[in-house]
């Protein structure tokens, strides 16, 4: 479904990511693990175009996409959520959620439907700007957008920041059923143990480089955190 | 109350135009990011096609407008749209350049084609018909009808559709719209389209009232400036109405004004005045510049080595003494070229030292010359003196400029300026105490028993000894302490003012000192003429300049020589009928082009590396050395003293509270960094960490608690307050000067204290300054080791060296507590264990405190004694490293909850770790 291939990456004279290769098998649940500060932000901002690679590739449902624009990338079915809120602020939750079906009639009116079925707890904002929601609310809002458009890929980057516990529960129990419905998710997380739990592979990111890829199964959080801390990764 | 109604209904169609013209202004604003000048610019031209179609090939009325909108503003609108998005990466200062250069270009264009300001016959209906005793026009009921429904249709549109939405959701998150699939650029094109048939329409049904007149139009569609800024460039609805309350706040007012001659030119500065005052007093908050892109810096332009620029400002000067030899009658060019130099030379100090953009330079001068009108002639004040009252007369209306300049920044600033300039020249230039009744007042030039100084040639050799003292004065400034605190500034003010310098003080000298040059110049130039002439001093004159300073990018003072020359001297040899308007034209094109130019330029149009030979050649043969000068020789420079002589107890926050808005992002946080000691400060993504620096720093205000530096409360204080009291930092994101060298920065990073709040010490160096400085710079590079990159420029270095140079910029300041935020971000493996390790002999040598925000955990556990954990902004963890890794508490907050695996223990530290 989604293949990097030695992917380097930066912002100005600053380079994040370095020779970065990951695949996402489709239907498949990968977890990027790091520390704060490892590129993982950057990775998927590359991937879905919104940062254009110095070099390397990134290869999406069999076509080369690393010099697509975000708006190509998003239309052929992939869909990222972004890093904080993923919502337009200054929108009430309904133009919220009428921005993110695709344009047809039919669609918005079923996505609405689709939207409200995952997480009711929206019906009774419809009205209100997606910015006076709480944070939960408004990652929730956010996350929709990854079940109403029925996309192959969905990246999230780091849904459960700044969650209370209860909430981050639900996110990743909505997360799950999108995983269910057979779409390929690549996450970055902070909860290393509740992405450990959901995911297929594993990949851990420091200071811009992989540190290892392997299968979810057997892999334990205290060699995360080990990797995280640096002793001994 | 029926006296007022006809001016109510008069007020009311006007303020609907510029309501019209403000909604489109807000809504490309708010879109791209691109505030544009030439809004009214871009009406005068719709009128001017309407004008040839309509009037020139006789074209029915509504075909010719159906052209005007269907095709003219289109067309403009995409060519804006791909103006805009050249821009974005683009400087505060090329943006304003850019739509200003067009504004210019327009405004030149008028002169050229309809010189006469011909009349426009009304082509709606001009029929009255009796509305509550008051006589309307058809033709203004259509307006009235047609603004409205057109507003209300957008305002409509914009809210549901889906377009719309899509508007206003690239105004909160371009990014966000192009992942759901709505390309932003599409979106972008859209606005702009809608904004230039706005502004088109608005122009044309303008037109009869004010005939085929450029000025005119552009300023009143310029007039949606102000309405704009009651919208805080922002609401499109406050906008509308604000202009309807200009409109009919004009017009209610004409009724006053006309018994009253004075007044005269109240109604038309109303808008204007508005716009500078709303500018003022709104909270900066509600003014954020929309910056999607951050923008890219160039480095410096090249400098001949100084004797080579000695040797050709010589033979120039040289040059310049002959002119009255060769000049013939075009003398009076020259003198007025000399003049203008020194005008180009003031608002080169604001944009080229500064980066403030300043579009009232005209005003000033303007200021100047009448001053000295009534000064030498009707008061009779001997010449030299009354120059310098001139000049210093200009003063405080400079310092009053520097108010909305300690606040805004950018765009907001430079319209404010616009604003300040337009009303001045509408309020004051008429009145018979300013230019007159005729709009010139006598003036004199000097007279001396011995020296025939009054003529010609003695008056352009007056001129040139000024324009030379005007020159050297403004060398000094940018080549001393107080230029390089404005480049500084100008790269980061953030951290110029981390460093200890007060920022507001540097902003109001040079605009003093600004406006004293440009009053100047302005006297000279109606000494020149004999005349202070009010049309000399109008805003063309003050775009004009602005676009000069910027497309002509050669160094100083040389940029102001040629920009002058190109005003004054080029035209009296190309005897052109309207040259003046061909070359404005020119320079306006160029100045739009230069953000399409300008990435080119410095990739291939560098200076010519022949003429860098020549220049080093002609320096060896001057007797300048090989090489550039090596480091001055020792001067006793202390051997690694630690800042102060005793080291304080170092930083203590005691229960720090910040809310934003309703969030509290730090609770009730609390923590020591001792002296001699480095102490971590540790959290996942969002806990809070920058902002308890920034608090500590004083750039965000702490709703509760105190900030003490060795005992002493700091909470209160200013940020260059609490650095000149010891406490430096450095940044997430490094913040160097890119447009100084690798020494310069070292250099701020000690003279930024020394300068602090005192404008005398902003000013001038003390003689001894220097050799403290050279002693810091030292300390700096070899606590770091960085000697072999001072003379780079930043602009060229790694990642890793940036970083470097950032902590010796901070070492090299009398900072005694240093806080550093996410210095390893950025750096690979081997950099941060080689910066962990400078950081521990820094402290063991200096017995400066350090307290670091990190998350690269193997350098906390590598270099730090203490660490405080914060999560959800609350301190959950302070001990010793290796208490750390054991902690629960800190492994729940970083890992998540451990379903099935923990124990209750574990579950309790997460509960109590992230409500």
């Amino acid at each position: 479904m989604l293949e990097v291939k030695n992917l380097t990456a930066g912002y100005g004279a600053v380079t994040v990511l370095r020779d970065v290769s990951l695949t996402c098998e489709t239907g498949l649940v990968v977890a990027l693990l790091g520390p704060n500060g490892a590129g993982k932000t950057t990775l998927l901002r590359a991937i879905s175009g919104l940062l254009r690679p110095r070099s390397g590739n990134v290869v999406f449902n069999g076509h080369d996409v690393t010099s697509s624009r975000p708006t190509e990338l998003a239309r052929a079915g992939l869909c990222h959520i972004p890093e904080g809120r993923g919502v337009f602020p200054s929108l009430s939750v309904r133009e919220n959620l009428r921005l993110f079906a695709s344009p047809g009639r039919d669609e918005v009116e079923d996505s609405l439907a689709r939207a409200l079925e995952s997480f009711p707890a929206l019906e009774k904002r419809l009205g209100q700007t997606a910015g006076s929601l709480s944070g939960g609310e408004q990652q929730m809002l956010a996350l929709t957008r990854a079940y109403i458009t029925n996309p192959r890929l969905v990246l999230v980057d780091e849904a459960s920041m700044g969650l209370a516990p209860m909430i981050t529960d639900r996110v990743f129990e909505f997360l799950r059923r999108v995983a269910a419905e057979g779409t390929t998710l690549l996450m970055v997380e902070q909860y290393v143990s509740q992405a450990l739990e959901m995911s297929d592979t594993v990949y851990l990111l420091n200071q811009g480089s992989i540190v290892f890829g392997r299968p979810a199964k057997g892999l334990t959080s205290e060699e995360i955190y080990a990797g995280y801390l640096g002793v001994g990764a | 109350m029926s006296q007022y109604l006809p001016f109510v209904i008069i007020g009311i169609v006007s303020g609907a135009l510029y309501g019209l013209s403000a909604t489109s202004l807000v809504l490309t604003f708010k879109t791209s990011g691109i505030f544009n000048f030439a809004q009214g610019s871009v009406s005068a031209l719709a009128v001017f096609l309407f004008y040839y179609l309509h009037v020139d090939l006789t074209i029915a009325w509504p075909v010719s407008l159906a052209i005007c909108l269907v095709v003219f503003a289109p067309v403009t609108g995409l060519a804006l749209e791909l103006l805009a998005r050249a821009l974005s990466a683009a400087s505060d200062t090329i943006k304003i350049a850019s739509t200003i250069g067009i504004m210019l270009t327009v405004l030149a264009l008028g002169q050229i084609w309809f010189p006469s300001n011909p009349e426009l016959a009304s082509f709606l209906p001009t029929k009255t018909v009796h509305v509550l005793d008051v006589y309307v026009g058809y033709d203004q009921i259509i307006i009235t009808v047609i603004s409205v429904l057109i507003t209300v249709a957008f305002f409509f549109f914009f809210r549901s559709s889906r377009l719309g939405m899509a508007m206003r959701g690239v105004v909160d998150d371009p990014d966000l719209v192009g992942m759901t699939g709505e390309s932003p650029y599409r979106v972008r094109r859209w606005a702009w389209v809608i904004g230039t048939l706005f502004a088109s329409l608005a122009g044309i049904l303008l037109s009869p009232y004010y005939g085929i007149n450029t000025v005119v139009l552009t300023l009143i569609v310029v007039q949606a400036f102000g309405a704009a800024a009651i919208g805080f460039f922002s609401s499109m609805p406050l906008a509308f109405s604000g202009a309807l309350l200009i409109g009919i706040g004009g017009s209610i007012l004409t009724k006053f004004t006309a018994s009253v001659p004075w007044l005269g030119g109240v109604v038309p500065a109303l808008p204007f005045v508005v716009l500078f005052v709303v500018l003022i007093v709104t909270p900066r908050s509600k003014l954020v510049s929309r910056r999607f892109v951050q923008p890219r810096s160039w480095p410096e332009s090249w400098h001949a080595p100084t004797r080579v620029r000695v040797l050709c400002g010589g033979i120039f000067l040289v040059l310049l003494a002959f002119v009255p030899a060769f000049a013939g009658t075009n003398l009076i060019s020259y003198s007025a070229g000399v003049i203008e130099i020194i005008l180009v030379l003031s608002l080169g100090l604001l944009i080229r030292s500064a980066g403030i953009v300043s579009l009232c330079q005209g005003a000033f001068a303007g200021i100047g010359a009448a001053a000295m009108a009534h000064f030498t002639s009707t008061l009779g004040i001997p010449w030299l003196p009354a120059l310098l009252i001139s000049g210093l007369i200009v003063v405080p209306i400079g310092a009053v400029v520097a108010i909305p300049a300690i606040r805004l920044t950018g765009v907001f600033l430079a319209v404010a300026t616009l604003g300040f300039g337009i009303a001045i020249e509408y309020l004051f230039y008429s009145q018979v105490w300013m230019f007159g009744a005729n709009g010139n007042v006598l003036a004199n030039r000097p007279s001396l028993s011995f020296l025939n100084v009054g003529s010609d040639t003695g008056f352009y050799y007056v001129c040139l000894a000024v324009a030379l003292l005007a020159v050297a004065l403004t060398l000094g400034i940018r080549q001393g302490r107080l230029g390089r605190i404005l480049r500084a500034m100008s790269d980061s003010q953030v951290a110029i003012e981390m460093h200890g310098a007060n920022v507001n003080v540097a902003k109001v000298i040079v605009f003093c000192v600004s406006a004293f040059l440009a009053g100047i110049s302005g006297a000279l130039s109606a000494s020149l003429y004999h005349f202070a002439v009010q049309g000399n001093f109008d805003f063309f004159i003050s775009l004009e300049l602005v676009v000069l300073v910027v497309i002509v990018t050669v160094g100083d003072p040389w940029y102001a020589i040629l920009a002058a020359f190109s005003l004054s001297v080029l035209p009296a040899y190309l005897n052109l009928t309207n040259i003046q308007n061909y070359l404005a034209v020119f320079f306006g094109i160029s100045a739009m082009m230069v953000p399409f130019t300008v990435a080119w330029l410095h990739r291939y149009a560098g200076t010519p590396v022949r003429l860098k030979l020549l220049a080093a050649r002609l320096d060896r043969m001057l007797g300048g050395q090989r090489k550039p000068a090596k480091q001055p020789r020792d001067e006793g420079a202390p051997a690694m003293p630690s800042s102060r002589s005793l080291p304080g107890t170092g930083l203590e926050v005691r229960q720090l509270s910040v809310r934003y808005g309703g969030a509290r992002a730090v609770n009730d946080a609390s923590l020591r960094a001792p002296s001699g000691k480095i102490t971590g400060l540790i959290g996942p993504n969002g806990a809070g960490k920058t902002t308890i620096f920034n608090a500590c720093c004083g750039i965000v205000k702490a709703s509760a608690g105190n900030v003490l530096l060795h005992g002493v409360d700091m909470t209160r204080l200013s940020p260059s307050a609490r650095a000149r009291r010891g406490l430096g930092r450095t940044f997430q994101r490094v913040q160097l000067f890119n447009s100084l060298t690798v020494r310069e920065n070292l250099a701020m990073g000690r003279e930024a204290t020394m300068a602090g709040g005192n404008p005398l010490h902003q000013s001038f160096a003390r003689r001894s300054d220097r050799a403290i400085v050279t002693a810091a710079i030292e300390r700096a590079t070899t606590l770091t080791g960085t000697a072999a990159l001072l003379d780079r420029n930043v602009a060229e270095l790694s990642t890793g060296q940036r970083r470097l140079i950032e902590l010796a910029r901070v070492l090299a300041g009398p900072f005694d507590l240093i806080l550093l935020d996410e210095p390893s971000s950025g750096l690979d493996v081997h950099e941060t264990t080689e910066f962990g390790r400078i950081l521990t002999r820094v402290v063991a040598e200096t017995g400066a405190g350090m307290l670091i925000v990190e998350h690269d955990m193997s350098l906390v556990r590598q270099i730090c004694d203490q660490v405080y954990v914060l999560d959800f902004g609350t301190m959950i963890f302070q001990g010793t490293t290796a208490e750390l890794l054991e902690s629960p508490v800190v492994r729940a907050a970083y890992l998540g909850s451990e379903r099935g695996e923990g124990g209750s223990e574990l579950a309790e530290a997460e509960s109590n770790s992230s409500i």
